[in-house]
């Protein structure tokens, strides 16, 4: 009885991962967005509570931008319109399957950290309402991670190591770690609010950080390599381009 | 790529001639429940707003299964992390309550734990009612008619502004990527791994480069007509309430609101 109790189980347990994996693969990863609700109700509102100061402070901050010129709204959505439609692109990832870049490293270094937190926010919000990635409850912790702790961490970094003159390691160095610490910044999200049995809230963070490094580590770099193409042609060909754009950081 | 199906098929729901309100208060008002009730009351959300969107509206179930699966992915993505536990053989006796199946492995001993199972299965009730409250929403009412919404409860007029003028120009830059991509797979690129790079990365700086273009040529054409620095559209369109869905919305939910404060009442 034992022993058939035994097989029953590792056969379930066999069913089990194996339609885990083919149903994992078959899904393109999707960037690092906590699906809708997802988080208990007390999380979902202490991160909305967190990123709000953030999105609030640079609305108005743009507030005062469009007042002056009226304009740069036009400039600021059509920033946005791209910030999405590049998170829409996929690229190759190494298991086979496609990922989506998050473009919130070039698009920091494109249109600044403070912009970028409000666009971030918007693109989110097309993203759930639009593409069905992320949701509305959660939109406060994916604010967070993707539009105020990629973006500036990207900004920090590219700032940080522009002084030692080389612009193309900088510009791969803010891309990848602002993917990276955007997940990692999810994965403490989840931690928090699912802490393991055995282990806390630490433990938790080791399990999930693992799990999610599969996609994301390879993304990471991926999407670096890829913000240093586009920034080398920019420079070449674009010049005109990125004049037009310092009037968004300039005036910030 | 270059059209979002969602949004299609928002425009194109039978449910489209409600007020936008009456569907927004139904979705947020069961989104509430979904957040306050237990799982047999979340799993009758989940099953009563799917009829709403597959049933009412009209939506293919093949599109809304699909769109539902993305959630479900999230979810079993983070399975693991929930119910599968590892701890030093030493402290086993300290959660033996806890462990459901197991086997030891090197120093340390793994195992299904009890209440991340219970965890997994809570949350994925959650999950799955409040994500089916949302595509209710983005598959029955059209991003401008939420603007318009938004925009009669006072939402900071710079954020409507940019969020209509982001809507327009999301599909023109969709469209120009598309072309961009098809025109760049036509003469032989994304063929291997290191070309995939590279054709992207010209696919975005050229995206840039025309996205600005646009700019330009937008403004030019504001300037020229005297824009003043306010955007304004008219929206002209009559929606008519209807009885019977209102009937089963409002008592539905009465009895959801019912059976979760029972629930509470009862304990379970």
């Amino acid at each position: 009885m034992k022993t058939r109790h035994r097989n029953w189980v590792s056969l379930v347990l066999m069913a089990g991962l194996s339609g885990y994996i083919v149903l994992g693969s078959a899904t393109p990863a999707q960037a690092m967005h906590i699906a809708e609700g997802f988080l208990p109700v007390q999380w979902a509102i202490f991160w909305w509570m967190v990123s709000l100061p953030f999105f609030w402070l640079g609305l108005r901050s743009l507030t005062r931008i469009t007042k002056q010129n009226p304009e740069l709204k036009l400039l600021l959505a059509l920033a946005g319109a791209f910030t999405f439609v590049l998170s829409a692109l996929k690229i190759p990832s190494v298991t086979g399957s496609c990922s989506h870049p998050t473009g919130t490293g070039l698009g920091a270094i494109l249109f600044g950290p403070a912009v970028m937190s409000v666009l971030g926010g918007l693109v989110l919000l097309f993203q759930a309402v639009l593409l069905a990635h992320g949701g509305l409850t959660t939109l406060g912790a994916n604010l967070f991670s993707m539009a105020i702790v990629g973006p500036f961490v990207a900004f920090g970094i590219y700032r940080l190591v522009l002084r030692t003159g080389q612009q193309s390691v900088a510009i791969f160095v803010a891309a990848a770690l602002a993917d990276l610490l955007t997940y990692v910044t999810t994965s403490v999200q989840l931690a928090l609010a699912f802490p393991a049995a055995s282990g806390g809230v630490m433990g938790a963070f080791i399990k999930f950080a693992g799990i999610f490094a599969v996609t994301q580590v390879p993304l990471a770099i991926a999407e670096g390599l890829l913000t240093v193409l586009v920034w080398n042609w920019l420079q070449s060909y674009g010049r005109e381009e990125l004049e037009t754009l310092k009037l968004l950081k300039q005036e910030n | 790529m270059s059209s979002l199906q969602i949004d299609t098929l928002a425009y194109g729901s039978r449910l489209r001639q409600l007020p936008p309100e009456h569907k927004l208060l139904f979705a947020i008002a069961l989104l509430l429940i979904t957040y306050a009730a237990q799982v047999p009351v979340q799993l009758a959300i989940a099953g009563w707003i799917s009829i709403w969107t597959m049933v009412y509206a009209g939506i293919p179930a093949s599109v809304y299964l699909r769109l539902l699966s993305i959630t479900i992915a999230f979810w079993l993505t983070s399975l693991p992390a929930l119910i599968v536990n590892g701890i030093d053989l030493s402290h086993l006796s300290s959660v033996q309550a806890d462990v459901w199946q197991g086997f030891t492995w090197g120093n340390y001993y793994v195992y299904l734990s009890y209440r991340g199972v219970q965890q997994a299965g809570e949350l994925g009730a959650r999950a799955i009612a409040s994500t089916a409250c949302l595509y209710f929403v983005i598959l029955t009412v059209p991003f401008t008619e939420i603007l318009s919404v938004l925009r009669r409860i006072g939402c900071p007029a710079l954020l409507i502004e940019l969020m209509m003028m982001m809507y327009r120009f999301i599909f023109v830059l969709l469209q120009t990527a598309n072309q961009l991509w098809t025109a760049q797979q036509s003469r032989g690129g994304y063929r291997t791994r290191k070309l995939w790079m590279k054709s992207l990365g010209l696919l975005i700086g050229q995206l840039l480069q025309r996205t600005l273009k646009n700019y330009r040529q937008i403004s030019l054409t504001l300037n020229s007509r005297g824009f003043t620095g306010d955007f304004r559209v008219c929206h002209s369109r009559q929606y008519q309430p209807s009885r019977r869905y209102s009937f089963e919305a409002l008592f539905g939910c009465t009895l959801l609101v019912m059976l979760t404060g029972w629930h509470y009442v009862v304990g379970i």
